[in-house]
């Protein structure tokens, strides 16, 4: 009995150890972004949103950021267009389906490192129309949707999976068209899968930065591109406020996700009932 | 089927087809071979391609970048450090992250929520924010040596920034959020009775923890290790920034000669070895559970 009461106690000292070391890096940078200091030190020796104005009124910091923006979004709906159908055929598919989606989702498997070059290479000198394809935001939301596409598939497979298939034969024998059925019918339904896939793919698009580091030239780099490379040269709060900014945006996407299923949720259920 | 189709005949062509549409997979695989397929094709072309002095790549058939990256012994050196620092953090990680899923299977209700959402934390954080919020805190100026010192553990600055620890640290927090998923979603599969069962037959926490639920998590734990493992092969960013000078890996090798050297096909040989040595862990990995799957049964 004691020995299991030592055991309970040790678990729940893992247990608070391991709260720690997820919250600290997060915890230090929003501190550290409030800091009224020159450089990076503890104890930190005054608070003032001062280095938040520096970064809000630097034209190549705010220039990335929106680059960020750009091709995160543009990655989201590419793996968006693309998924959708793959993943309801591989939901309803039986034969060629194991082989099929695990081709979809090696990607995932491969180093940053490596499908940023090899998209460089492989890619990186294509002229579309007089447009270079190298340093271009649609090249890097095609290297980042490699990433992205097999997230959403991944969400979306079992969403399919467990939806009604007599819905979507109902729909039909009613007389709708596949698309109207499909847009009207069965993505109400899976709409809770399809926005958290969509937001999956977001999120990783905004916060990859090795393959975007191979594939952007200095007009089209992106935030953690910038974070990076400034990471050595630069000791200012600034570089924390930067840090902040990308995370405090991943978590803004994750907090309107949540509001938009608490509401649809409740918007639902007095026509359940 | 066929019998429904009997009764009901009027069912239009439309829900007939409905099952089968396997044209609607056909833009994702041309995205795949067009954006995946085709550059890593191209890698491996330009992997046996040869490098000019003071130009980029000039078209051949060599091996003599294999020849470099398999037998000369500096780089024999990066590849074993890369995969010795792989095997660390995939132990580590797998280990943390069982014991805190154990922990969130054995809670109910509420607080299983919140630590759930802690659990996600590292996996919506960009890696290059996770270094930045280490490098704020293990150098000697850092949260770390202040704290020590505070608690009057410690009379001079610590500074652990650029030690392997900090590297495990760093790298650990890369892919803990994907295997805690791993392991407790096979923990969930397990009935919670059987540990009380144990205990109630006379086994220590010890004994029911070794005999009852590592076997029956055994599945979970391989694919958490691969998922680690596999994920620490092919990261520089955090290695770099937190490790030593002297942890030198593969994908900062590639990313040098890439970047600075503009040596593509050197890089890309390199590349096709760590996607290779990749492979044959995550194949062997496979391979060695089912074995021992198959001689249990």
């Amino acid at each position: 009995m004691l020995e299991e009461r030592a055991f309970r106690f040790l678990h729940r000292a893992f247990a608070a150890l391991f709260i720690l070391y997820v919250v600290l890096p997060l915890a230090i940078t929003a501190v550290v972004a409030f800091s009224d200091d020159n450089v990076v030190r503890f104890p930190i020796r005054g608070f003032s949103g001062r280095w938040f104005g520096v970064f809000f009124n630097d034209a190549q910091w705010i220039n990335a950021a929106w680059n960020s923006l750009q091709i995160a979004l543009i990655t989201a709906a590419m793996s968006m267009v693309l998924a959708l159908p793959a993943s309801y055929a591989l939901a309803n598919g039986k034969r060629a389906r194991p082989v099929l989606q695990t081709l979809l989702i090696l990607p995932l498997f491969v180093p940053a490192v490596v499908l940023g070059i090899s998209v460089a290479m492989g890619l990186g000198s294509i002229n579309l129309f007089g447009y270079d394809l190298f340093g271009s935001k649609i090249l890097v939301a095609c290297a980042h949707t490699l990433w992205a596409l097999p997230l959403a598939i991944t969400v979306l497979i079992p969403t399919f999976e467990t939806l009604d298939k007599s819905l979507m034969e109902a729909a039909g024998d009613l007389g709708a068209s596949p698309l109207r059925a499909f847009f009207n019918v069965i993505m109400p339904v899976a709409m809770t899968g399809i926005v958290s896939a969509g937001l999956f793919a977001f999120i990783t698009s905004l916060n990859e930065f090795i393959m975007a580091l191979f594939l952007t030239t200095r007009d089209t780099q992106t935030l953690p591109v910038m974070l990076w490379l400034s990471l050595r040269s630069s000791a200012t709060p600034q570089i924390a406020v930067a840090s902040f900014v990308l995370a405090g945006s991943v978590f803004a996407a994750v907090g309107l996700a949540y509001a938009w299923f608490t509401l649809s949720r409740r918007r639902r259920e007095p026509a359940v009932l | 089927m066929t019998a429904e189709t009997d009764i009901l005949p009027a069912r239009s062509k439309f829900s007939a087809a409905l099952p089968k549409l396997p044209w609607l997979i056909v833009p994702t695989l041309v995205f795949i071979v067009v954006a995946f397929g085709w550059p890593l094709l191209y890698l491996v072309r330009m992997s046996f391609n040869e490098h000019p002095a003071g130009g980029i790549y000039v078209e051949a058939w060599t091996l003599k970048n294999y020849l470099v990256v398999l037998t000369e012994p500096n780089m024999l050196a990066i590849i074993g450090k890369t995969i010795y620092i792989s095997l660390v953090t995939a132990i580590v990680t797998v280990v943390a992250a069982f014991f805190f899923a154990q922990f969130v299977w054995l809670r109910e209700g509420r607080n299983r929520i919140i630590l759930l959402a802690i659990a996600i934390g590292p996996m919506l954080i960009s890696e290059v924010s996770v270094i930045i919020g280490w490098r704020m805190f293990f150098p000697s100026n850092g949260l770390l040596s202040y704290a020590l010192m505070s608690a009057g553990l410690t009379e001079q600055k610590v500074n652990l920034l650029g030690t392997q620890f900090a590297a495990i640290v760093g790298l650990s927090y890369i892919s803990i959020s994907y295997c805690f998923f791993s392991i407790l979603s096979v923990l969930n599969g397990i009935d919670r009775n059987l540990l009380t069962a144990s205990a109630d037959l006379g086994a220590s926490p010890v004994r029911t923890f070794f005999t009852v639920l590592l076997p029956l998590a055994k599945g979970g734990i391989a694919a958490a290790f691969t998922q680690a493992f596999v994920f620490t092969m092919g990261i520089y960013a955090t290695t770099n920034a937190l490790g030593p000078d002297s942890l030198w890996t593969m994908p900062y090798e590639i990313q040098l000669q890439m970047l600075t050297r503009r040596n593509w096909p050197m890089a890309a040989a390199i590349a096709v070895v760590l996607i290779a040595i990749i492979a044959a862990a995550a194949m062997g990995i496979q391979w060695l559970r089912h074995r021992k799957g198959s001689s249990h049964a």
